[in-house]
């Protein structure tokens, strides 16, 4: 497997310290997934340090955070996709739930059906549009006939706002779409298999203001149905389309909050000071 | 009014909303104005005290709208026409608060006037500056409803009117005030009666010249008529 | 503010002095433009030459002499036994009916001018004459005319290697047998024409009956056990080391010696081929199934290094998307990096192939030079290869073998060039765009 090692950025000056204990409203109720006293190192370095955070159902929330800040490597920790990176090591307690996804008899396969992903860069596979949605059903049993598929790939495509663009294209490949219907392909793929959460990883870095626009549209629409973790290096972006907002800073969580209040009034001056663009 | 509609279906329920307050913050003081004109003609026929007390209704719904509107900047990041009316709004809305106050004022020195002769105050001519003012607002409200400019820049003109009327009540006090001594407190409530509704009648003027703004994307630059020459009196004798 | 200590060119110095400088670049663009043609100009010539040569030493390997005869066909003498079976008819006369055709013809008087005369025909021709039988019965007891091979001396002579100025003690034909051929010539039952013994025939002694079928066959049939072996082990083995094998010091190890062994001159795989198949095995020598063991193990790291180069082109987002819609690993490999790096894997195969097609000394270690007539019928009859036949060739002195061998190179040229051009369409085919 290829390695993916972020780059962790440098340390500030001394005057600038993240708290040791994180403010604002970590907890909710009833959450779908949380987070206790989550640790990550790449080797030796740490990554992630003491991280605690509940993702709230039915909920958009957006962690920000400055290059190397380590909201990507925490996002991939809540499906796992860190193990395939060989120096990774992950600690702590993540459930979801109510179920810890680190424990032993636990198999990622399933936990990535219903914890899904969108990527930065679309990456349709290299098949037609119809089997790009219809594989994830195919692997995991969940359609017994070809009807039930068809079915399935029309809801998928319909919520991802795809259908009226494609549904007289089915059989030609999904690569032929443009960046922004290929994104929202796949976004149908990801639905398609049903999952409880969807994490995005700045999915609409690689997309133009309008297709982006969209893809926030669409996110609003998703999350009466599903709960959305989103990473994103644009703060314009997470107040436009979160509920909560998480700030992180070099591996640990600054603040978490309300993301009317964040962006108004935030309670930490490393948040502060990312937001209104003194940072550094 | 822009044809299409934000991707954004939040952002444009946001505008929308904001939008819908204002004018429910211009119902309400217009509705109030019309209390006050009421109360000109017959006192009782008011109830001034509950008018005194519940200005704190406005008060709510321009801190509600200057919450919103800080928050759709905070958050949806409005740029040109949106961005205009958003700041608009937030000015609209001080306006109309401002002009509550003003009729606030207005109705507690009513009370301290009390059962006055009518005969020696120009009771009159400020009902008829306090029927001008109401036209206007109504007029107002109208323009922001449709974003109406060309409606809006006429009302400037208006104001001209309203101005003289303070300026004629202005010369009469002074001269009442001179000639009897026993009228003075009565005489300086109305002076500032007057200049409540002349004062009403700029917020309103300014609400207009927002109107403009937010259509056109500038202010208007000719200077618009003024004709209260009160400050200007020298000889008051 | 401290005074710069470097100063920027102005910009109109700055173009001045480019400008300035412009006509050297060009000078040594120009320079390096006419060496690389120059270069592709003598690569081109040599290629012309080598291919001229090949081309015009080649093609008349092609062609053999044949003579016409008109053979009574008599069922007593041809088909003793009246059943037309293979044991009757090699108890009949074929030779005898032959040469009494021939002598029809010619006319010699006398032992020794029989026998001159007899030497003319190919000592093929009789065989020939009982497959026709074999394979048409209804032949029997007609005439017919029938163009046989002439002995490999007189088509030598034909084709003017044997000259009539030399001394007769010096030729290998005489003048009386050069006076039969003229007569046959006079007659116009001499014929040049395209020889069906170069791609029927199997390996002889005789040069006029000598030709490639055993050895392609064999080749093919080694070609095929090689593939068989070399492309799952090798496709598996690149999966392997790049998908599953963790990245330790034992992975590293693996994959320095796999890279090395490409280099490794093939002659080693054949001494290690006679060590292990035959010698500890106990697997005959020279049978297909054990050369295409040898073969697969040279092949093996050119399908790895290029399997594993095709593996690596596949873009990771394709295996992250896979993973995190819930693939488990084995789905990710089969489902969607195979596919997508199969063109490469099958260009590189096919590449190797065409290596092993041409492999020699590895052959020759494990015996495959033996003097093999038959056709191999599977992999463990006893066969050899073509390169393998044409070395063979080369070593025999008659003309007609050297024109045969070049004629053999330019079949197994075409034959490289045709798998070649097949990794190139396949590649075209089946490269995908994403």
């Amino acid at each position: 497997m290829q390695e993916n090692t972020p780059a962790i950025a440098e340390p500030l000056s001394a005057d600038r310290q993240a708290p040791d204990k994180t403010i604002g409203e970590l907890f909710v109720d009833n959450p779908r997934m949380s987070a206790r006293h989550v640790n990550i190192w790449y080797g030796d370095k740490q990554a992630i340090d003491d991280v605690s955070l509940d993702i709230g159902a039915s909920q958009v929330i957006a962690f920000i955070g400055p290059s190397g800040c380590g909201k990507s490597t925490f996002l991939r920790c809540l499906n796992r996709m860190n193990d395939g990176i060989d120096i990774c090591r992950t600690e702590g307690d993540i459930q979801l739930d109510g179920q810890d996804i680190y424990d032993s008899s636990i198999d990622v396969v399933p936990l990535r059906a219903r914890v899904g992903m969108v990527f930065q860069k679309p990456n349709p596979f290299p098949k037609s549009i119809y089997d790009n949605i219809a594989y994830g059903p195919r692997i995991h049993g969940m359609a017994s006939n070809r009807a039930e598929l068809d079915e399935i790939v029309e809801a998928s495509l319909s919520r991802a706002g795809l259908w009226e663009e494609v549904r007289d294209r089915l059989d030609q490949p999904g690569t032929g779409l443009s960046g922004g219907q290929q994104q929202r392909l796949c976004i149908a793929r990801t639905i398609a298999v049903s999952p409880e959460v969807i994490l995005m990883d700045e999915p609409c870095s690689a997309l133009d203001p309008i297709a982006t626009a969209r893809i926030e549209e669409l996110i609003h629409e998703l999350r009466e149905s599903y709960t959305i973790v989103i990473v994103t290096h644009s703060m314009q972006q997470a107040a436009r389309v979160s509920d909560r907002t998480a700030y992180f800073h070099l591996g640990k969580l600054v603040e978490v909050g309300e993301t009317r209040q964040i962006f108004t009034n935030p309670s930490h001056e490393l948040t502060k000071d990312y937001i209104t663009g003194r940072f550094g | 009014m822009q044809e299409n509609t934000h991707i954004s279906s939040i952002f444009e329920e946001d505008l929308t909303s904001l939008t819908r307050m204002t004018l429910e913050l211009g119902a309400l003081a217009a509705e109030r104005l019309d209390q006050i004109l009421r109360a000109l003609a017959d006192l009782n026929s008011v109830d001034l005290p509950a008018l005194v007390d519940s200005d704190g209704q406005l008060d709510a719904l321009e801190a509600a709208i200057h919450e919103k509107g800080f928050e759709v900047i905070a958050l949806r990041g409005p740029q040109a026409d949106d961005l205009r009316r958003v700041l608009v709004t937030l000015k609209n809305a001080s306006a109309l608060e401002r002009i509550g106050d003003h009729i606030r004022n207005t109705a507690k020195r009513m009370l301290a006037v009390g059962e006055i002769d009518t005969n020696l105050l120009p009771v009159d001519q400020l009902s008829r500056m306090g029927s001008k003012v109401a036209d206007m607002l109504a007029e107002v409200m109208q323009a922001l409803e449709n974003q109406d400019s060309a409606v809006a820049l006429s009302l400037r003109n208006q104001d001209v009117e309203v101005d003289a009327w303070h300026t004629v009540i202005y010369r009469e006090m002074i001269t009442a005030m001179s000639e009897q001594d026993d009228m003075l407190g009565a005489c300086v409530h109305y002076l500032f009666i007057a200049k409540n509704i002349e004062r009403i009648g700029d917020h309103i003027t300014g609400i207009a010249e927002q109107i403009y703004f937010l259509d056109t994307g500038q202010m208007p630059d000719d200077e618009r008529p003024k004709a209260d020459k009160s400050s200007q009196l020298a000889d008051l004798d | 503010m401290t005074e710069p200590t470097k100063t920027m060119l102005p910009p109109d110095e700055a173009a001045r002095r480019v400008e300035a400088s412009l006509a050297r670049r060009r000078k040594a663009e120009r320079r390096f433009h006419r060496m690389g043609l120059a270069g592709v100009l003598i690569a081109l010539t040599f290629l012309v030459i080598l291919f001229a040569s090949i081309f015009s030493r080649g093609i008349p390997g092609f062609f053999q002499y044949y003579v016409e005869l008109e053979v009574q066909l008599e069922a007593a003498r041809l088909d003793p036994q009246g059943n037309t079976s293979v044991e009757s008819l090699y108890a009949g006369d074929a030779r005898g009916v032959l040469r009494a055709a021939l002598f029809d013809i010619l006319q010699p008087s006398g032992r020794s001018a029989r026998r001159d005369a007899g030497k003319i025909l190919s000592a093929g021709a009789e065989q020939r004459l009982r497959k026709m039988i074999v394979a048409d019965p209804a032949l029997l007891d007609t005439t017919q005319t029938i163009r046989f091979a002439v002995d490999e001396d007189i088509d030598s002579f034909l084709r003017g290697f044997i000259l009539r100025d030399t001394p007769e003690a010096d030729r290998r034909m005489n003048e009386r047998m050069i006076g039969f051929v003229d007569q046959l010539q006079a007659e116009d039952r001499i014929h040049y024409q395209l020889s069906d013994y170069l791609f029927f025939g199997s390996a002889s002694r005789n040069a006029e009956m000598a030709g490639i079928l055993g050895a392609l066959t064999g080749s093919i049939l080694t070609l095929f056990i090689c593939l068989l072996v070399s492309f799952p082990i090798g496709v598996a083995s690149a999966i392997y080391l790049e998908e599953i094998a963790p990245k330790n010091r034992i992975t590293e190890l693996i994959e320095i010696n796999i890279n090395n062994l490409a280099a490794v001159p093939s002659v080693v795989f054949g001494i290690l081929g006679l060590a292990i198949f035959i010698n500890l095995f106990g697997l005959p020598r020279s049978i297909p199934l054990v050369g295409g063991l040898v073969l697969a193990l040279m092949t093996l790291p050119t399908i790895i290094i290029s399997s594993r180069a095709a593996i690596r082109a596949v873009p990771p987002s394709i295996k992250d998307a896979a993973l995190g819609i819930g693939a488990s690993r084995i789905q990710v490999i089969f489902h969607h990096v195979l596919p997508l790096a199969m063109p490469g894997m099958l260009t590189g195969t096919i590449i190797g192939m065409a290596q092993a097609l041409g492999e020699t000394a590895p052959l020759l270690m494990i015996g495959m030079v033996a003097f093999i007539v038959d056709i191999p019928g599977s992999v463990t009859d006893p066969g050899t290869v073509l390169p393998v036949q044409i070395f063979m060739w080369a070593d025999f002195a008659e003309r007609m073998f050297v024109q045969k061998t070049s004629a053999a190179i330019i079949i197994l040229l075409a034959f490289l060039i045709v798998m070649n051009a097949a990794a190139v369409w396949l590649r075209k085919k089946l490269e995908r765009r994403w």
